[in-house]
């Protein structure tokens, strides 16, 4: 499109929105207001990572109080020592992507027949069991933490990767269930029925839907992700020894242990920790919502 | 092959019941149509025989098998869905092969072949590597009808097929299916809420509403013998002219006329019953320009013409009296506001209890002539 085409857009735009304005000033004020929200609340919450970045691109030792906004010269020396001198980029990555890959299988494996369940049979009781599944998740997760500390070490689970793993996915099911369900009403029953009576057994209908609900599967694979690749408090209470360290837990130390905090490096190990997560949104972010929308079918 | 026996078969819903003791067998080879308005209970019955729902009471048989609570893979039917339900991730090749797949017993060059004589029957074998989103709603009908028949089932559900069809496809797709039913004498359930396409396609139809059924019969009979009010209603178009009437063994039946004389019909019925309902077809009503003497006559202007092609609808509003609709050849010179007068045909006269909407039958005198012969029961 030609710099002459966009100025033409923006003018119709403009006129449109002046003309709305004028003819229903009250829900343009509304609008405005929504708008506005929207920026401030965009502002809030990018400010500090992009002053966060752009200390990581700073040579050490030049970040001062109050930030620059603006690094005089981009330096890669921070990401240089967090990847020569800690285990960002290896040890630390390896244990963030086991433990949330694990997360999202028992995820989808637990979720995908629950949500198909809930949409599909009548089960007695239904809305109470949907809803107590949702009441599982309003329990205060640090009310359980030391209840679960004991039962792992009673199990001898404590310290392990798996602990994280398990814990992240109790705590993604849920809403993935809901998120399922869902989706699988929107998914018409007649295709189950086709397959039904075309000589599927209930399981083997199950299977035939299933690829039908990707998009919801692939939403509720990607929620599961990040859950347990932001999992800070788990990791920190039932991890003890460093080589068990996840990417929160690792980021936690330039902050504590060093006494000072040392912004560059943060910067630079944050912004590797963000930067799969950050991939998989940018790539997956339609499939993502199609998901969570639900889909009109045409078989 | 086989028949179909519906024994009793009852089937609710928490409050709903949606089929009420349906009781009836369809034969070997026949293509029955189930037809009744929109949540009549015509779906759930089909759905009962392909053995999606069970029946709260009662029993269904295929052939010899009683079958009510075999799941609906062992039954060797199959089933058509008014929303095609074709699987959107496969081609058309993988939706027509599924019921195939599903039997373990079948080699993969047999299916193959089997498919493709399949597509080649229903005309689609170039679309056999499409997928279903490229398809029309025609191409994906026929797919489905693919997808049911490959497998060679006992029996054949059609779940209001035609109904997401345009108007020139259906007709189309009416022929066609009855051409692949009688081909492979297949015994078969079609269901439909359009009384033209059920006498059309019918060897018989099944009248139903209220979860009941009214009246099982060839279409003819169902058209020229309905057997209560609700069937005179809904079978035919446009709809049969009822009016209320008085009935006296002396006079006959006497329709209390506009300009306060009555119109008489010269039947009679064997119960002596008061109060009637009286139909008769808008073909059947005999017509003439101007003014005609005698108590059979109604005289009234034309309110308004329909043109439909071949033939011509004359609608009358007579005071006090429900709109009658006369049928005429298109190329005769009716006009709005003409006046005309009309007569019911003594011989095509149904004749319904007011109160039960039973049918009557009538004693018509032996000069009456008759202008279609009803068939045999």
């Amino acid at each position: 499109m030609s710099v002459r085409d966009q100025l033409v857009r923006w003018r119709y735009h403009w006129h449109n929105a002046t003309r709305f304005a004028r003819d229903h000033p009250h829900s343009a004020l509304v609008r405005l207001s929504g708008l506005g929200i929207m920026v401030f609340a965009a502002i809030y919450f990018v400010l500090p990572l992009y002053w966060l970045f752009s200390a990581a691109f700073k040579a050490p030792r030049t970040i001062d109080y109050p930030p620059s906004l603006i690094p005089e010269a981009i330096s890669f020396e921070n990401f240089v020592t967090i990847a020569t001198e800690t285990q960002f980029v290896g040890q630390y990555m390896i244990n963030s992507v086991l433990v949330s890959t694990g997360a999202v299988v028992i995820v989808l494996v637990l979720a995908t027949p629950a949500g198909y369940a809930f949409s599909r049979y009548d089960i007695k009781y239904k809305q109470y069991l949907m809803v107590a599944i949702l009441f599982v998740q309003m329990i205060p997760f640090l009310a359980m933490i030391i209840p679960l500390y004991r039962i792992f070490s009673v199990v001898g689970l404590l310290d392990t990767l798996f602990v994280i793993t398990l814990l992240s996915a109790a705590n993604t099911t849920p809403v993935a269930t809901w998120l399922i369900k869902g989706y699988f009403d929107t998914v018409p029953d007649g295709l189950e029925e086709a397959a039904r009576v075309g000589g599927a057994s209930r399981f083997q209908a199950f299977r035939v839907i299933v690829p039908l609900a990707k998009p919801a599967l692939g939403a509720v694979a990607l929620y599961a992700f990040v859950g347990a690749w932001n999992q800070f408090i788990i990791p920190l209470t039932f991890i003890s020894s460093q080589s068990k360290w996840v990417f929160p837990v690792a980021l936690y130390e330039f902050i504590s242990l060093r006494g000072v905090v040392n912004w560059g490096l943060l910067g630079a190990a944050s912004l590797i920790a963000m930067l799969p997560v950050l991939v998989l949104f940018v790539v997956f972010q339609r499939q993502f919502v199609a998901g969570l929308k639900g889909t009109e079918f045409k078989g | 092959m086989s028949t179909i026996r519906l024994d009793h078969v009852t089937k609710r819903f928490a409050e709903v019941t949606a089929v009420d003791d349906v009781h009836f067998e369809i034969e070997d080879g026949e293509l029955l149509v189930l037809v009744g308005p929109s949540g009549c209970g015509k779906t759930t019955l089909l759905r009962t025989i392909a053995g999606l729902e069970t029946p709260t009471e009662g029993d269904v048989s295929l052939g010899d098998r009683r079958v009510t609570d075999v799941p609906a893979r062992k039954r060797d039917v199959a089933l058509v869905f008014q929303s095609f339900a074709l699987f959107p991730h496969m081609t058309v090749r993988e939706n027509i092969s599924f019921n195939l797949r599903m039997q373990d017993n079948l080699a993969g060059d047999e299916i193959d072949e089997r498919v493709v004589e399949t597509a080649e029957m229903l005309d689609i074998e170039e679309l056999l590597d499409r997928a279903i989103s490229e398809l029309s709603g025609g191409q994906k009908q026929r797919v489905s009808l693919g997808r049911a028949i490959v497998t060679n089932p006992a029996a054949f559900m059609l779940d209001e097929p035609l109904a997401n069809l345009d108007a020139n496809l259906r007709d189309q797709m009416e022929t066609e299916i009855v051409r692949l039913q009688k081909r492979l004498d297949i015994t078969t359930v079609h269901v439909t809420h359009n009384q033209s396409e059920a006498m059309t396609m019918g060897d018989r139809i099944a009248v139903m509403n209220d979860g009941q059924i009214q009246q099982i019969g060839d279409p003819e009979e169902v058209f020229y013998e309905p057997a209560n009010r609700f069937i005179a209603e809904f079978i035919g178009s446009p709809t049969m002219n009822l009016l209320s009437a008085t009935h006296s063994r002396g006079t006959g039946i006497e329709i209390d006329g506009a300009d306060g004389h009555m119109l008489t019909i010269p039947v009679t019925v064997t119960a002596p019953r008061s109060r009637v309902t009286v139909g008769c077809r808008p073909e059947h009503v005999v017509v003439e320009h101007g003014r005609v003497s005698g108590s059979e006559w109604l005289t009234d202007e034309v309110a308004f013409t329909e043109f439909h092609g071949a033939s011509k609808y004359l609608f009358l509003e007579p005071e006090g009296l429900d709109q009658i609709v006369v049928h005429v050849d298109s190329n005769s010179d009716y006009e709005q506001g003409d006046l005309v007068s009309v007569r019911f045909s003594p011989a095509e006269v149904h004749v319904f209890d007011a109160e039960s909407g039973q049918r009557i039958e009538a004693d018509v005198p032996d000069d009456a002539e008759r202008s279609s012969e009803p068939v045999e029961r």
